[in-house]
Parts: structure tokens; sequence; C-alpha cells
């Protein structure tokens, strides 16, 4: 549940990045420090092993100014993708308000995927939330493969695997090169804040 | 959907809109032509490196090789990035050699090299010290690589060359670095994987308790605020 403070006139809105380990979940939020960084005024705090793999989250706070009359404040975090970190994948679901994510759309990932939304589904009823009910986008990343002739997942197949019963918003996107990275994060900041529409009354 | 959804729908919206606008006059998008050509190059070494996740074959490794060499041109003149180049070269023609028979480190360094000489190359600000400890960081794990190598089979098999090629590209202040690549390994010690995987199990379980001490610390703070707030 989102932290709405009356007194404050505050919102605080949690978004979890979730997906298989080394999907680009990360990457997305690298590349929206990157770009952005001097007009959100945040750091990026980021938490890994050796190499680039998560081990606990990326955590990316900034606000975005009034909204019905509450300062909103938006967290972006990412999970560790790597099936072993299930304890801490969780922990960082604890009070989150919509999720993105991200697929690997190279072939190879296919299992990957649908073993990691399987995951969430599960980490998600421990904290009694529904993954049909919670707002939900999916990314499919790494779509600048392509080119490099790397065989990849075409979105129907992605659509059907992962989203044919969900039916929420999808993007194909690159988070390397930034396409539809923006796009992704809009749209779940804005399905989030609509969801609390009722408490921001 | 409600009239009253649809205007904070609208308001968030807008706001994001205003807040991400993509124009490419952003202060953190200078594009330089020869710098976006060798970042197209970076991009072309990764995808080969990302394929080798999955199979490692002639061609894969051929064209790894070729990319790298076409990124060395672009460096000749930057002593770090052009040292990060040779050590992938030499990772990757040791995996090239052995294929399927690689030790699995060979891989995980290959990829931990690359990412690293990404964040080099990516960040035109970062101070030289840093730059130098993160390639003294991997030259580290090559030596352990060296070994762990020797260790399994008796006999190494890093391409040579790699060592006489070293040398003259390093002369004055990295004569450290220098000794590390070029120094002889030591007789190794065979890596016990008992010991190894007992200390992984080990640092595992430090960092679900630090986890959960952070978590625990979270928890206190926001209990801390809410008793505040309602005081
Ligand atoms: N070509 C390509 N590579 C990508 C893309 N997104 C991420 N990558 C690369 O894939 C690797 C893994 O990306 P990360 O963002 O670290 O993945 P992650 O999902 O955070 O991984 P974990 O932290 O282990 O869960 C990195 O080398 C990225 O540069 C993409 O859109 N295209
Ligand atoms: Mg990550």
């Amino acid at each position: 549940m989102a932290f709405i403070n009356q007194k404050k006139k505050e919102v605080q809105v949690k978004i979890v990045y979730y997906g298989p380990g080394r999907g680009g979940k990360t990457t997305n939020l690298e590349y929206i420090y990157n770009k952005f960084n001097h007009r959100i005024k945040t750091e990026i705090v980021a938490i890994k092993t050796h190499g680039d793999r998560t081990l606990f989250f990326d955590f990316l706070p900034f606000n975005i100014g009034k909204i019905k009359g509450y300062d909103a404040k938006i967290q972006l975090y990412t999970v560790p993708g790597q099936v072993k970190y299930n304890a801490t994948r969780s922990l960082v679901l604890r009070g989150v308000d919509g999720i993105v994510f991200v697929a690997d759309a190279m072939t190879v990932r296919q299992d990957k995927n649908i073993l990691s939304l399987e995951n969430l589904r599960e980490n998600l009823s421990l904290y009694k939330k529904s993954i049909s009910k919670i707002p939900l986008v999916f990314q499919y990343n790494k779509m600048d493969l392509a080119e490099q002739g790397i065989p990849l997942l075409s979105y129907e197949t992605l659509q059907q695997t992962l989203n044919s019963q969900l039916k929420v918003p999808a993007f194909q996107a690159s988070a390397l090169l930034g396409t539809n990275v923006v796009q992704t994060m809009k749209k779940i900041i804005t399905m989030t804040l609509t969801s609390l529409q009722k408490e921001l009354e | 959907m409600t009239e009253k959804n649809n205007t904070i729908t609208n308001e968030v919206e807008t706001r994001l809109d205003e807040l991400f606008m993509e124009d490419d006059s952003a202060p953190d998008n200078v594009p330089e032509e020869k710098e976006q050509n060798s970042h197209k190059k970076l991009r072309d070494l990764k995808a080969a490196i990302l394929s080798i996740d999955w199979e490692i074959n002639d061609d894969i490794m051929s064209s790894l090789l070729h990319r790298i060499k076409a990124l060395r041109k672009d460096y000749q003149n930057d002593r770090i990035i052009f040292m990060f180049l040779q050590l992938l070269e030499a990772v990757g023609k040791y995996i090239k050699t052995n294929k399927g028979n690689a030790h699995p480190t060979s891989i995980k360094l290959l990829n931990s090299m690359f990412y690293n000489l990404e964040k080099v190359i990516y960040d035109s600000t970062m101070p030289i010290s840093k730059r130098k400890n993160i390639l003294k960081t991997e030259i580290k794990r090559f030596k352990i690589l060296k070994e762990q190598i020797v260790g399994q089979k008796g006999r190494y098999e890093i391409p040579e060359e790699y060592e006489q090629k070293i040398a003259p590209a390093e002369q004055e202040e990295t004569i450290v670095l220098d000794q590390e690549v070029i120094e002889p390994s030591e007789p190794s010690i065979p890596v016990d994987e008992n010991t190894r995987i007992s200390a992984e199990i080990a640092a595992a379980v430090e960092q679900i308790k630090s986890v959960i001490q952070s978590e625990f610390n979270a928890l206190r703070a926001d209990l801390r605020q809410w008793m505040k707030e309602n005081n």
C-alpha cells in the first residue's frame, strides 16, 4: 500500500522492476538516471556483486511535484534476478505499488521469463497481493539484438506466453539504447497513481 | 473509467511528459562522431559476448576476437582501455582454444572484464586512479584464473604472446601492473572445490544477515517516523 501522509500531503509510490537475471532491470534505471538526473535531482543507489549482478537491489527515488495537491514521491527499485536471491526479491516486494516486468526477448531466455513471472506471482501472494490486480506493465527488452542476428522471441510469442491472461500494457524496448525505457516508466507511474485516486481525493 | 479517474491520469501524464522529455539537446547527450562509432563497436562486442552465454564455437569466438581488435585500433592511445582489451583478448583466445572445456571462471571473467571496460569507456569523467584500480582488479582476477587453470590441468593455456604484448605497452607509472601481469605464476595451489563452496555459503549467509539487518533498520525508522507523526 502506498504511503500517503494526509498531514504533510505527501504520497510515496514504490515501483519494482522484476524479471529474470540479466534481463536489463538495472540498465533501465541506469538509463533513466543518466538521462535525467540533472532534471530530477536524485542519486541512484546500487548494491552489486563484483561484476554487474544486482545483489540486493537498485534504488532510484525522485519527486514529480504535486499531483492532486499531494507531493508525489516515486521510488524505483530493481530486484536481483538470479534465482538464488529469492529472499531478497521478496523483501524488496514489501509494500510494492506497481511492477514493471522486464522480460528478456532472447529466445534462449524464454523459460527464465516464465519461471520469473511465476516467482513474482508466488512472492506477491506472500503479501496477499494478486498479480492480476496490481498495476503491471511488461517490457520486452533487448530488441536491439535483432540486428546482431541473435534469435529473439517475437512480440506475439512474448504476449502469448506471458501476457495472454493478464492483458496489461506491454512495450518492446532496448534498455541499452533507451528505446521505450521512459515510456515504460511513465506508463507504470500513471497506472499506479491512478490506482490510488480514491485515496487521493 | 470515471471522470475523476481521468483527471488524475491526465494530470500525471502531463507532469511526466514535462519531466521526462527526451529531447536530444539534453546536456548529457553530446554526440561526437568518433566517440559514437567506437560505442557502436563496443555494442557489437557486447553482442558477441552475450552470445557465448549459450554457445561457444569457432565462428562466434573469431568474431569476438575480431571485434576486440577493431576496438583496440580505436583505443591505441588510451593505455588503460588498451590493456583492458588485451586482457579480454587473452581470455577470449583461451576460450577459443578450449571451448566447452574452458574453465568456467574464464567465461565469468570475460563478462566482468567487459562490464568494467564498458564502465571505463562510458564514464569519461572517471578519474585515472579509479580507472587504474578497476583495471588492477581485473588483472588480479586474471592471475587467479591462470592459477586455477594451472591447478586444473597442470599447464597453462593462456596464449603466451599476451605477456610479450603487455610488456612494452606499460612502462612508466604502472610498473606495478606490469609485474602483476608478467610475473610467472607461482606453483599453483589446487583450488579445493569444497573450500570454495563453503566460502560461498558463508558469504551468502553474511549477505542475508545484512539484508535482514537493514530491513530492520528501515522498519525501525518507519516506526519512529510513524510515532512522531501520530503524537
Ligand atoms: N543488447 C542489449 N543488452 C542489454 C539490454 N539491456 C540490458 N542489457 C545487457 O544485459 C546485461 C544485464 O543487464 P542488467 O541491467 O544488469 O540486468 P538485470 O536484470 O539487472 O540483472 P540482475 O541484476 O542479475 O537481475 C548487461 O550486460 C546489460 O548491458 C538491451 O536492451 N540490449
Ligand atoms: Mg540488476
